[in-house]
C-alpha cells in the first residue's frame, strides 16, 4: 500500500536523522582555524616537584603563501612566527590544562614532532611523564622524537634564525639531516619506549643544545640582521639509566654507540694516511652492528662485530696512489680499527655510566637465555665488569673521480 | 469531334459541381451539432477509431471538416477526376508539400486521361491507386480515426464518392533542420552528422550505418494529443528478444495514458527501471554513430520525432561512461583518457566533501605545511567550512546555470570572467578562503569530463549531500555516503540488467572495454549481459601481422 510505504521511509528519514544526530558531528567538530597546532613539547623540573610544560606553536597566518599575506587584513609583516606557552603542573595532563588560562586556541598535539626534557628533570626520572605521552591518542609515537636538553627550553625554543623560523621545526630538520652524520643520536618515542621494555637494554636519546654561535663574529657589523647570538645544535646523546638521566655521550662514543646498535648512518671517519704524512677522510655509506655474548671460564665476554661496512674515499691529504691494492688495503683496515676504537670509546663510557646503551645485556638474553636469568638481577653491578671488545672489517667501495694523486709521478 | 466534347464536358463540370454543392449542403444539415458546440467538441482516437467510414463523399467531407472545426491550416480541396468524378483531398497546409500535391495528386488524377472511361464506384480505388496519383507511398483506410492521423502526420486522404475507403499518402513538406554537428556531443575525430527532430531522417542516419536486411523497426504511436510516433530499433539476431518484450510491454503501458510525448525524456523517465533514482538508466544521445553501435552491441534504440535525442537501452554504467571518441582515436589515448575520466569522477564526487571532512574533524591526517596553508587560507573566514564549502558550491552552479540561459556573445565573457571575479572579490572580502574556492573549480572541472550530461548531473547533485555528511560527520559520513550510493547502484537495474555491467557481475572479458581500452582486434566478443545468445562479434586472428610470419 502507497500509504504504508510512505510510512515506512518516513521512518526511515527519522531513524538516520537520530542515529546520526546521535553519533556526533556538528558538536564534536574543531574547525581547522580553531586550533593550534603544538610543534615541539619541553619539559623543565619546577620547584616542590612540579613540572613546567612549554608549548610551542607555530602561528600559521606567516606561513600562507602566495598573496595571501597581502589579502589578510591585519597580518603584520612582523607577526612572529610562533609563540611559546608555559604552565606548571603537578603532572604534565595538569600543566597542559592550566596552559587553557593562556593559549587562546585549543592546543592539538597531534602535529607534535618533539618531546624535550630538560637534564634537570631527566635526573629525577621521567617514568611518569613518560607515562601521559604513551597514552596520548594524540601524540604519534613515530612521528616524536625525546630529547635532552642541559639549556633552559625557555632558551633552547626561541633562538631565531632566518630559515625554519620556529626553533621546533629547526631541530625537526637537524634531525632529518641525519643521513649525513652519525654524531648525535635520534630516537623515535616509540623507540625509546621500546628500549625500556627490553631486558639488558637501557634507553638512550638525543641531545640538543643551544650553543654560542660560532659564525657571529666578535664586532657586530649588521645592525639589522646580525648573525644570531646562539644557534641550535644536535650533537652526541644522553644515556639512561632506568628512567634517569645518567650522562652524556660525546660526539665520537656515539658514533661507537650507533655502531654497536647498527644505526649507523653515514658520516666521515678520519684514519692516518697509509703513506705516512696527513689523514684520510673517508664518507661511511653502510655497516651492520651486532654484539655477541660469550662466557668463558665464567667470566662474561661481548663482542661487537662490525661487518659490510662500506665507506667512500672523500679527501687525502697526502697524494695516494689508489691503483696499488696494499694502498686500499691499509686503508681499510685503518678504517676498521678507528671503528672498533669508536666502539671501544662507546662501551667504556656506557660501563662507566652503568647504563647499558649498547644493549649487551639484551644480547645474552637474546643468545644465552638461562645464562642470562641467572645475572640479569645483578646485571647493573655486572655489566661493568664484563669485557666488551670490537672487531671490524672495511671495504672502500667509491674515490670519486681520482685514483692517483696528481703529483705522483709513475 | 472535340469541340462538342468539350462543351459537352463543361457542361456536365457545372452540373456535377452544382450537385456537389447540394449535397454537401445537405450533409451539413444533417449534423445535429450547431456551429457553437462544434468548437467545444474534443475528440479521442479511441472514439475516431470506431467511427467508418461512409460511402458518402458528402458525408465524410462533413464528418471531417467538424473534427477539424478549429484546427489551424485544415483545407479540403474538392476536384473532379478526369474532369467528371467528384473527389476531395484533405490535407492540413503547414504539414504538406502543396507542390507535390498538386504535381502527384491532384494533376495525374485531374487530367487523367485513359481511352477506358473511369468507373464510379466500384473499380474506381483501385485505378486511382495504381494508375493514377503518382506519389510513392499509398495506403487504404476505413476510419475516419485513421484519416485525421494521416492528415495530422503530414500527409494527404483522398476520399471518394460511393467508396467507403479513402486513399492515404505522404507528402509531409513542413521544414525540418539540416543536419548538423550535434551541439551536446562535439568530437574532434569522428563523423559531424548528428539527429534532427525529422524521425524520417534519423532513421535514415542510422540505416546509412548499418545497411543489414536485420536492422528492425518498431512504431508505436504514445500520447493522447501529441500522437508521437516512436520508433523501436534492434537488430534481429542480436538483441535479447527479452529485453525488446519488456521495452514493448513499458511503451505499451504508456500508450495513450498520458497527454503528449515530447521529448525523449518523458519516456526515459517512464521506462526507467528505477524511477525514484537519481541515475541515468538510459542514453540519450544525438549522434547515429553511437546509436549504431549500441545496436551492434545488442542494445536496442529509441527515436522520437520531433526530438534530436535518442535513446538506448539498456545503459549500464560503465558504457555511460564512455565517449564516441574513444573509439575513434587510438587505444592508448582512449584508455588514457578513461582513466583520466574515473579519477575525474571521484574527485567531482567526493572533493568538497573530503576537504571539509578532513579540515574540520580530520587534521591529524595534514601534513604540517600543508595543514599551515589550509589554517592560514581560513583566517578570519566567518563561515564553519562546511557552511563556505556549500556556498562556494552553490555559486559555481549558480554561475554555471546563468551561462547557459545568457545570449551567445555576452554569455562567455560572464561565465569565465564572472567567475574570476566573483572568486576573488568573495576571497577578498572575508567571505571565503582561496583554498576552497580552487576545490570547487577543480571540482567542476572535472564534473565536466564525465561525457554523459545526465550523468554529470547526478554527480553534481549528489555533491551536495555529500558535502554536508562530511561536514556532519567527517570521513566517515563521507564514506558512508559513498557507501549508500555504491550500494544503490549496485542494485540498479537497466531494462533488467544490472547497473555495474561487467564488474559485477564481473566478466573479465567485458573489462576489455571498461577503464581501459582494447584494440579492436582484441575485443572479439559483445558485452555478456546483453547478448547471451550471439557472443562473437569477430574472428579471433584479426590482429595484424605479415603474411605468413609470426
Amino acid at each position: 500500500m502507497a500509504g504504508n510505504r510512505i510510512a515506512r521511509f518516513c521512518l526511515f528519514i527519522i531513524a538516520l536523522l537520530v542515529i546520526g544526530g546521535s553519533m556526533g558531528g556538528c558538536w564534536d567538530k574543531r574547525e581547522a582555524e580553531d586550533m593550534g597546532y603544538v610543534r615541539a613539547t619541553a619539559l623543565n623540573s619546577a620547584p616542590s616537584g612540579k613540572v613546567l610544560l612549554l608549548a610551542q606553536v607555530p602561528n600559521p597566518a606567516t606561513f600562507a603563501g602566495g598573496g595571501m599575506a597581502a589579502i589578510t587584513p591585519g597580518a603584520s609583516q612582523d607577526a612572529k612566527a610562533y609563540r611559546n606557552f608555559e604552565a606548571e603542573g603537578s603532572t604534565v595532563f595538569e600543566a597542559i590544562r592550566q596552559l587553557a588560562i593562556q593559549a587562546p586556541r585549543r592546543l592539538f598535539w597531534a602535529q607534535n614532532t618533539l618531546i624535550i626534557f630538560s637534564e634537570g628533570l631527566a635526573r629525577q626520572g621521567i617514568e611518569g611523564h613518560l607515562d601521559f605521552f604513551e597514552r596520548s591518542v594524540e601524540i604519534r609515537r613515530r612521528l616524536n622524537h625525546v630529547l635532552v636538553t642541559p639549556n633552559d627550553p625557555r632558551v633552547l625554543l626561541d633562538v631565531p634564525a632566518p630559515h625554519e623560523t620556529v626553533p621546533g621545526g629547526r631541530i625537526e630538520r637537524i634531525i632529518m639531516q641525519e643521513q649525513q652524520t652519525s654524531r648525535f643520536a635520534v630516537v623515535s618515542l616509540s623507540a625509546f619506549l621500546r628500549m625500556l621494555a627490553t631486558e639488558g637494554q637501557d634507553a638512550y636519546c638525543g641531545v640538543v643544545r643551544a650553543q654560542k654561535n660560532p659564525a657571529r663574529p666578535a664586532l657586530v657589523q649588521q645592525v639589522n640582521a646580525p648573525e644570531p647570538a646562539l644557534t641550535i645544535e644536535m650533537s652526541g646523546a644522553a644515556a639512561f639509566r632506568g628512567t634517569r638521566f645518567a650522562g652524556y655521550l660525546t660526539e665520537r662514543e656515539t658514533q661507537g654507540l650507533l655502531w654497536a646498535r647498527n644505526e649507523i648512518r653515514g658520516g666521515p671517519v678520519t684514519v692516518p694516511s697509509p703513506s705516512g704524512t696527513g689523514r684520510v677522510t673517508l664518507d661511511i655509506l653502510r655497516g651492520k652492528g651486532r654484539i655477541i655474548p660469550a662466557i668463558q671460564d665464567g667470566r662474561l665476554l661481548a663482542t661487537v662485530e662490525i661487518t659490510d661496512v662500506v665507506a667512500e674515499l672523500v679527501q687525502s691529504e697526502a697524494p695516494l696512489d689508489l691503483t696499488r691494492s696494499e694502498v686500499l688495503r691499509t686503508l681499510e683496515h685503518a678504517l676498521a680499527r678507528e671503528i672498533e676504537r669508536e666502539v671501544i670509546a662507546a662501551a667504556n663510557k656506557s660501563q662507566a655510566l652503568g647504563a647499558d646503551v649498547l644493549g649487551v645485556g639484551a644480547a645474552f638474553h637474546r643468545k644465552l637465555p638461562r645464562e642470562w636469568r641467572e645475572i640479569k638481577e645483578n646485571w647493573p653491578e655486572i655489566f661493568p665488569t664484563v669485557e666488551i671488545t670490537a672487531s671490524a672489517e672495511a671495504t672502500i667501495r667509491r674515490m670519486g673521480f681520482t685514483l692517483k694523486g696528481i703529483t705522483i709521478k709513475d | 469531334m472535340p469541340k462538342r466534347k468539350r462543351r459537352l464536358v463543361t457542361r456536365r463540370l457545372s452540373e456535377i459541381l452544382r450537385e456537389a454543392q447540394q449535397k454537401r449542403n445537405a450533409a451539413e444539415d444533417e449534423s445535429t451539432v450547431s456551429a457553437d458546440e462544434a468548437v467545444n467538441e474534443t475528440y479521442h482516437y479511441d472514439q475516431l477509431d470506431q467511427m467508418p467510414l461512409s460511402a458518402s463523399l458528402a458525408q465524410n467531407i462533413a464528418v471531417l471538416k467538424r473534427v477539424f472545426v478549429d484546427s489551424p491550416g485544415f483545407n479540403v480541396r474538392e476536384f473532379l477526376i478526369a474532369g467528371k468524378i467528384p473527389a476531395a483531398a484533405a490535407f492540413v497546409e503547414g504539414m504538406v508539400d502543396t507542390l507535390l500535391v498538386s504535381a502527384n495528386i491532384l494533376r495525374p488524377l485531374m487530367h487523367y486521361t485513359r481511352d477506358e472511361p473511369v468507373p464510379q464506384g466500384k473499380g474506381l480505388l483501385e485505378i486511382v491507386q495504381f494508375a493514377g496519383i503518382t506519389t510513392a507511398a499509398v495506403r487504404t483506410r476505413d476510419t475516419i480515426g485513421e484519416i485525421v492521423r494521416d492528415v495530422l502526420e503530414g500527409g494527404v486522404v483522398l476520399l471518394l464518392d460511393q467508396e467507403s475507403r479513402a486513399l492515404s499518402t505522404e507528402v509531409a513538406g513542413f521544414q525540418t533542420r539540416s543536419i548538423e554537428e550535434p551541439v551536446s556531443e562535439s568530437v574532434v575525430r569522428g563523423p559531424r552528422e548528428g539527429f534532427t527532430e525529422s524521425l524520417a531522417d534519423g532513421l535514415s542516419l542510422v540505416q546509412r550505418r548499418l545497411k543489414s536486411p536485420n536492422l528492425a523497426v518498431e512504431n508505436h504511436f504514445l500520447g493522447r494529443e501529441t500522437h508521437t510516433q516512436v520508433s523501436v530499433l534492434y537488430i534481429k539476431g542480436l538483441v535479447n528478444p527479452e529485453h525488446l518484450a519488456e521495452l514493448n510491454r513499458r511503451l505499451k503501458r504508456i500508450s495513450n495514458n498520458i497527454d503528449g510525448v515530447l521529448e525523449s525524456s518523458y519516456l526515459e523517465e517512464m521506462i526507467a527501471d528505477q524511477p525514484l533514482s537519481p541515475f541515468p538508466q538510459a542514453l540519450n544521445t544525438e549522434r547515429p554513430d553511437r546509436v549504431a553501435a549500441a545496436l551492434l552491441e545488442g542494445r536496442i534504440a529509441i527515436l522520437l520525432e520531433n526530438t534530436p535525442f535518442a535513446l538506448v537501452v539498456p545503459f549500464e554504467f560503465q558504457a555511460l561512461m564512455h565517449a564516441s571518441e574513444d573509439y575513434y582515436q587510438n587505444y592508448w589515448f582512449a584508455t588514457a583518457i578513461r582513466i583520466l575520466r574515473y579519477v575525474s569522477l571521484i574527485i567531482a564526487l567526493i572533493g568538497p566533501a573530503v576537504y571539509v571532512a578532513i579540515t574540520t574533524f580530520h587534521q591529524e591526517m595534514l601534513p604540517e605545511a600543508l595543514l599551515f596553508q589550509v589554517v592560514a587560507a581560513r583566517q578570519g573566514v566567518p563561515f564553519p567550512a562546511v557552511i563556505e564549502m556549500l556556498l562556494i558550491d552553490y555559486a559555481f552552479e549558480l554561475l554555471r546555470e546563468a551561462g547557459i540561459r545568457l545570449p551567445r556573445p555576452v554569455g562567455q565573457a560572464v561565465s569565465i570572467i564572472g567567475a574570476l571575479v566573483i572568486g576573488q572579490a568573495a576571497i577578498q572580502a572575508g567571505l571565503t578562503s582561496p583554498l576552497a574556492v580552487i576545490i570547487v573549480a577543480i571540482t567542476g572541472i572535472a564534473s565536466f569530463v564525465v561525457p554523459a550530461f545526465s550523468m554529470a548531473f547526478t554527480l553534481r547533485l549528489i555533491r551536495f549531500p555529500l558535502t554536508i555528511l562530511g561536514g556532519i560527520l567527517g570521513l566517515y559520513g563521507v564514506i558512508a555516503g559513498v557507501l549508500a550510493i555504491v550500494i544503490h547502484m549496485a542494485g540498479l537495474r537497466t531494462l533488467g540488467l544490472p547497473y555495474f555491467g561487467g564488474f559485477a557481475p564481473q566478466h573479465v572479458s567485458d573489462l576489455k572495454d571498461s577503464i581501459v581500452r582494447f584494440p579492436w582486434w582484441a575485443m572479439r566478443g559483445r558485452p555478456h549481459e546483453l547478448s547471451k545468445r550471439n557472443q562473437q562479434r569477430q574472428t579471433p586472428d584479426l590482429k595484424p601481422r605479415p603474411e605468413g610470419g609470426r
